[in-house]
């Protein structure tokens, strides 16, 4: 059992994204005596979280053409988790949150089939042999008069769709408030417009038994901090990193402590968002394009979310007008109904990424940085926030995602 | 067998794309796979202004191997000069794959503006490697305007269709003998690569066949070992083919009774 004082063992989160607010968030749900602490460099209530920008989807099947099958297979999880998220969440809300459960409708042109049909190659090609057992159950071919269906405004512009049926999403800006009205009910501490230099153990050594959270103005010591920062984080994992070089250890050598400890990098995304009183899509929408994968994820009365792009940038500068040429023209191709639907807003963000473009967890004696969720962020953030509660309750814990989960020994 | 690129000795024929990989890492290792000992970079939408792609950047220099800038997402003169300059300034050479683009569907080049913009950038001392069709005509056009190397199509960008046309691939070789021929675009398998090595081009140029590939790092070897097969091919000299079988041990002399099912020579 970990180390306590005072009013039970006292813990740090810094950085107030998704993935920040859904570990207090579950640290709470543990019951276990603690007092916890939030540090973000925003307002509450906004900011310059890429969880604002996210479209919020919950789409692991979707993602399984580019991403690895590690994501695939905690993403499946998460997805199990969110109803059990929301319900709690919603207990304790005057307004209660969304789970849109309606699944993904995967769409492609008739000059795009190959694109369509390479997607659902690579998708049967990687699902594990669990998902080949009962395929039906996670994807569905339909044709033209099923997809009428389901979305008849659809079935006028395409041939048929691939249906995956457990996909969701949630609304993130509602998601993120929501958290933290519950998490402020439960008397956390949180320190708005904060900007936190740096974390670190409060002792360099194994036996360290506390760690700080730096500001300006000085320094907080905690039992643990745990770190959410995504990008703001950059800085302070490059050094980390950067030391390990230099150490040697028992456990790990130079090269394997450099590649647990690698750079992130920002990876820039553009959304737009729609209100569109003539399209009545009930359903996520994923459009195959030789060049760009888009989604459409729609929101209460009327609004839809369109994304994204992805470049290999870190600028968050507004978006260009090809994006928005590019996201734009897809949206009417899919639903003529786009076509008068008013522009409510666009917005710009990064995602925090590993070389690997897979998230991870470092434990370091006091310190746990959780980081690099990169498209993924809140289709992964329940599982991610649940193997680190296990771990951080229970030094004896070894998460089953062995990829992500490391103890760092620099 | 080493061979000039612009100047520089190289080991590989392969030049590769740094797009669309699943993540960085699969690129790096995929690159690394390959043998490539040049590999094209995009820029034109990372802010270079900004250097917005500084991190991703980083990650191709770590390679060590020669970078090639583009101008892809380019579909004017003006347009991509101007990404040419910035490349320049951003990757520290001279090289740029100028890439014009006149269609938006298929990515297909703009042979006017292409030569265009190809004659005011070998003015400002640039070694262009421009990304063309298989026009003769217009590969002449950008051989007299300065360009040591011209990159034809084998189809376009992203297809994946090989070289739909042969024939204009090797009235290009035959015609510019003493140009640098690189194929780049539109090849989907490694005999695609293997095709155009045996044709007598001096080197492969390809992305999307590695990065989308189900497994990019062993596609990548395939395309290695296709390109290295091709050339040695070409270089050792394919056999005319012949309207008839011609046995390789002489029929007069061989026992008839063994002939039908032993000694058949191919």
């Amino acid at each position: 059992m970990a180390h306590q004082s005072g009013n039970g063992m006292r813990i740090a989160i810094v950085g107030a994204g998704i993935m920040g607010r859904m570990m207090a968030w579950q640290l709470l749900q543990r019951q276990e005596a603690i007092s916890l602490t939030i540090f973000d460099k925003d307002p509450i209530e906004s900011g310059s979280a890429a969880a604002y920008t996210a479209a919020g989807m919950l789409a692991p099947y979707s993602e399984l053409e580019s991403a690895d099958l590690a994501v695939f297979h905690m993403g499946l999880a998460s997805l199990t988790r969110w109803p059990d998220v929301i319900h709690t969440l919603n207990s304790r809300l005057a307004k209660p949150l969304t789970l849109f459960d309606r699944g993904t409708l995967v769409v492609a042109h008739r000059q795009d089939k190959a694109d369509f049909q390479q997607f659902s190659r690579q998708l049967i090609g990687k699902l594990p042999d669990f998902v080949q057992d009962r395929v039906f159950s996670h994807m569905q071919f339909l044709t033209q008069p099923t997809l009428h269906q389901y979305a008849p405004q659809l079935a006028n512009n395409f041939e048929g769709a691939l249906y995956l049926p457990n996909e969701a999403w949630v609304d993130t800006a509602e998601v993120m408030a929501g958290l933290a009205d519950c998490l402020q009910q439960s008397a956390v501490k949180w320190h708005a417009n904060t900007h936190v230099l740096r974390v670190d153990n409060e002792q360099q050594s194994a036996d360290a038994n506390s760690a700080a959270v730096f500001l300006p103005e000085g320094k907080h010591v905690f039992d643990y901090v745990i770190d959410c920062r995504g990008l703001g984080a950059k800085q302070d994992v490059s050094v980390v990193g950067q030391r390990g070089a230099k150490l040697s250890y028992n456990t790990v050598d130079d090269k394997t402590c450099e590649q647990q400890m690698p750079k992130l990098r920002g990876v820039r995304g553009e959304v737009i968002t729609l209100y569109a009183p003539e399209v009545e899509l009930k359903h996520a929408v994923r459009l195959m394009h030789p060049r760009y994968k888009l989604y459409i994820a729609p929101r209460h009365n009327h609004h839809f979310v369109i994304g994204a792009s992805q470049i290999e940038s870190e600028d968050t500068g507004p978006i260009t007008v090809r994006s928005t040429l590019e996201l734009l023209s897809a949206a009417y191709s899919i639903d003529a109904g786009f076509g008068e639907a008013k522009i409510v807003k666009t917005a710009t963000n990064c995602r925090p990424a590993y070389p690997d473009n897979l998230p991870k967890v470092h434990f370091n004696q006091r310190v746990m940085r959780i980081n690099g969720l990169f498209r993924h962020g809140y289709l992964l953030a329940p599982m991610l926030a649940e193997q680190a509660c296990n771990r951080l309750f229970d030094v004896d814990f070894k998460s089953t995602y062995v990829d992500l989960i490391q103890e760092v020994a620099c | 067998m080493s061979w000039q690129l612009a100047g520089n000795t190289l080991n590989s024929r392969f030049l590769i794309g740094s797009s669309l990989y699943p993540s960085p890492h699969i690129m790096q290792q995929s690159i690394a796979a390959s043998g490539a000992q040049v590999v094209t970079v995009s820029l034109r939408r990372q802010s270079p202004g900004l250097k917005g792609g500084d991190s991703f950047w980083q990650h191709i220099k770590s390679l060590n191997c020669h970078i090639l800038p583009n101008t892809a997402g380019c579909y004017s003169a003006k347009d991509a000069i101007h990404t040419a300059i910035m490349a320049r300034e951003v990757f520290n050479t001279h090289w740029i794959k100028l890439e014009v683009l006149g269609d938006e569907y298929n990515l297909q080049p703009d042979p006017f503006a292409l030569l265009e913009a190809t004659k005011e950038l070998i003015a400002q001392g640039f070694e262009v490697f421009p990304y063309s069709t298989d026009d003769l005509v217009l590969a002449e056009r950008l051989v007299s305007a300065g360009c040591n190397i011209v990159m034809p199509w084998g189809a376009p960008i992203g297809t994946g269709r090989g070289l739909i046309n042969p024939y204009a691939l090797k009235t290009l070789r035959a015609r510019l003998p003493d140009t640098t021929l690189i194929v780049d675009a539109g090849l989907g398998a490694p005999s695609h690569a293997v095709q155009a090595m045996e044709l007598g081009f001096d080197g492969v140029l390809l992305n999307t066949a590695v990065a989308e590939a189900q497994n990019p790092i062993l596609m990548a070897q395939a395309f290695r070992d296709g390109i290295a097969a091709g050339r040695s091919g070409f270089e050792a000299g394919v056999i005319q083919q012949r309207d008839l079988a011609k046995p390789s041990t002489p029929v007069l002399g061989t026992p008839f009774w063994h002939q039908d099912k032993d000694d058949r020579g191919g």
